[in-house]
């Protein structure tokens, strides 16, 4: 069996917890630039606040209702996540990490011969350890137990424990999930379902296996064969590391000067080169993109990317960013009001199975390794990007705009939560 | 390095070091303060009203989130929206709110109020 932990308005649920005058009030958290809603209290979704809209269409109803507005204070939900999780990991040793604010374990081995009474158990000493709400649903796979954790928090929210050990609970599940809520079921599949007449998670299991491979490929086979209880999605372990990584941002401000856009380039790049030293791998390609703002309509609007190979694989901040700025200068185009760029570096492979180039000889390798773990040494002593390549300046004004931004509570002495003593 | 032991672990030219055997790992403040890490945080007191007891104004309290107070013990905790640190306090006639302080009242907790106990404070830092 496999339950999925999920943490309730995770964002807002962690503003609260050092915020006390949050209780009961409708709290929204807004995407990196303040841009759009990517959090809600349950009192800012009865407001009608939808996912995803847009910060200043809602102002209206902001002012209106006195919604509390937080802009996303990473270092704080990075921290609190952290937290939830080594909670969970203590009751049950295999863990899955699915997101910031999601975790599958697997319980199949566990002794407990009431799963339920363990996921309130679970449930309860996260709450009390972090303050943090959880949803707990438990079935065979990956997929139903996505549907049992939505089931949960849909139907029981205050237990918002669901463990679906018995078939007719699995049936329950199925005929109560809309086939648009099946975990892996895209827009797309979504239409051509509905207009095939399957309505619900139970429409779909009953659906002609031939047919769902036919239209709709391995990957709704693979779906359906998880909603009959027979598990298809493998287990990431943890232990082996992520297999692509990414930084990527929207500007602060429009940026019209390639020196700006090498900046946040050189930036990102060394970022996911930190990434990837921490996780001990090296990358074979390196993916660079560009774009305008789509949403304003009066602007030409732009969009590149290109994929390059690093030659030997690297981790070396300074060997990547000559590649970035290559990808930089194939795809950069003046003229045009960039707010959106990014780095990904892909085909990840341990670091110690990386060989030398044709002209490369083994004394400059270890030269370019002893000089990254230095910089990541100082770095982490004196704070992030006192050493950086020059190309990322110091010049910050594509930096996030973060009007809302609450304190880093757990992560610096001088932003601890105040009590009063008065 | 990861074992703490950064100080001592110096390579003699000469005669190894006659204590290399009995090396003990550096103290670690981390682990002394935060026996739970999961559910400490660290708070920071703003007021005098917890002096007599230690816990003077600006000082950083650690407070695990993990514990059930034990009666009479220092809590933090939020009342009417607002986070104070004060002694919790069960007496035959109800749950109270104790400053360590005379110029403070004590405060009977009563049904109407909107109280919580958010952690216990565990230690506290003075800078001298």
């Amino acid at each position: 069996m496999i339950a999925l932990i999920d943490c309730n308005n995770f964002y807002v649920s962690c503003e609260r917890v050092f915020d006390p005058k949050l209780k009961r009030k409708p709290v929204i958290v807004l995407s990196n630039n303040d841009g759009c809603v990517i959090a809600r209290s349950d009192e800012a979704k009865e407001l009608g606040i939808e996912m995803g809209a847009p910060s200043f269409m809602i102002n209206d109803l902001i002012r209106k209702h006195g919604v509390e507005v937080y802009s996303s204070n990473y270092a704080l939900y990075g921290d609190m996540s952290a937290r939830v999780m080594k909670v969970i990991k203590e009751f049950i040793p295999r863990t899955e990490i699915y997101s910031i604010d999601e975790i599958f374990a697997d319980v199949s081995s566990l002794t407990h011969n009431n799963l339920t009474d363990l996921a309130k158990e679970i449930k309860e000493s996260v709450m009390r350890c972090t303050g943090i709400p959880v949803s707990i649903g438990i079935a065979a796979t990956k997929t139903l137990a996505k549907l049992a954790n939505r089931y949960a928090k849909k139907t029981s929210p205050d237990e918002a424990v669901f463990c679906a050990d018995e078939d007719w609970k699995i049936q329950d599940i199925l005929a109560f999930t809309e086939v648009k809520n099946i975990w892996g079921v895209g827009e797309q599949y979504h239409k051509l379902l509905n207009k095939n007449g399957f309505h619900t998670a139970a429409d779909f299991v009953g659906a002609p296996q031939a047919w769902v491979r036919k239209e709709m490929a391995v990957v709704g086979l693979r779906t359906q064969q998880e909603l009959r209880g027979i598990a298809c999605i493998e287990w990431h372990d943890e232990s082996k590391g992520k297999k692509n990584i990414c930084t990527s941002r929207g500007f602060g401000k429009l940026i019209t000067t390639k020196r700006e856009v090498q900046q946040a380039i050189a930036t990102f790049t060394s970022s996911c080169a930190q990434k990837l030293r921490k996780q001990n791998s090296c990358a074979q390609r390196i993916h660079v993109f560009v774009q305008t703002n789509i949403h304003r309509k009066e602007d030409d609007q732009y969009f590149h990317s290109i994929s390059l190979d690093v030659g030997v694989p690297t981790n070396s901040t300074r060997e990547l960013l000559k590649y970035a700025m290559k990808a930089l200068d194939i795809i950069y185009r003046p003229g045009f009001k960039y707010n959106k760029t990014g780095v990904m570096v892909m085909d990840l492979i341990p670091a110690n199975q990386t060989q030398l180039g044709l002209f490369e000889t083994g004394s400059s390798r270890a030269k370019e390794k002893a000089t990254m773990v230095a910089v990541d040494a100082i770095n982490k002593v004196y704070g992030c990007d006192v050493v950086r390549v020059a190309k990322q300046e110091f010049n910050t004004k594509w930096k996030l705009r973060q009007q809302h931004l609450s304190k880093r509570y757990t992560t610096r002495f001088s932003d601890l939560m105040k009590v009063k003593a008065r | 390095m990861k074992n703490g032991n950064e100080l001592k672990t110096v390579a003699y030219a000469g005669f190894p070091s006659p204590a290399d055997d009995y090396l003990d790992p550096e103290l670690d403040f981390n682990a002394y303060f935060r026996k739970n890490p999961a559910a400490t945080v660290a708070v920071r007191v703003k007021g005098d009203s917890m002096v007599d007891a230690f816990i003077p104004h600006n000082s950083i309290v650690i407070v695990d989130r993990s514990l059930r107070p034990p009666n009479n013990s220092i809590v933090i905790a939020t009342l009417n929206g607002e986070n104070v640190i004060k002694h919790l306090v069960r007496t035959v006639d109800g749950l109270w709110l104790l400053p360590a302080n005379d110029k403070y009242k004590s405060v009977r907790l009563t049904e109407e109020m909107d109280f919580a106990v958010w952690g216990v404070a565990r230690h506290v830092i003075i800078d001298l």
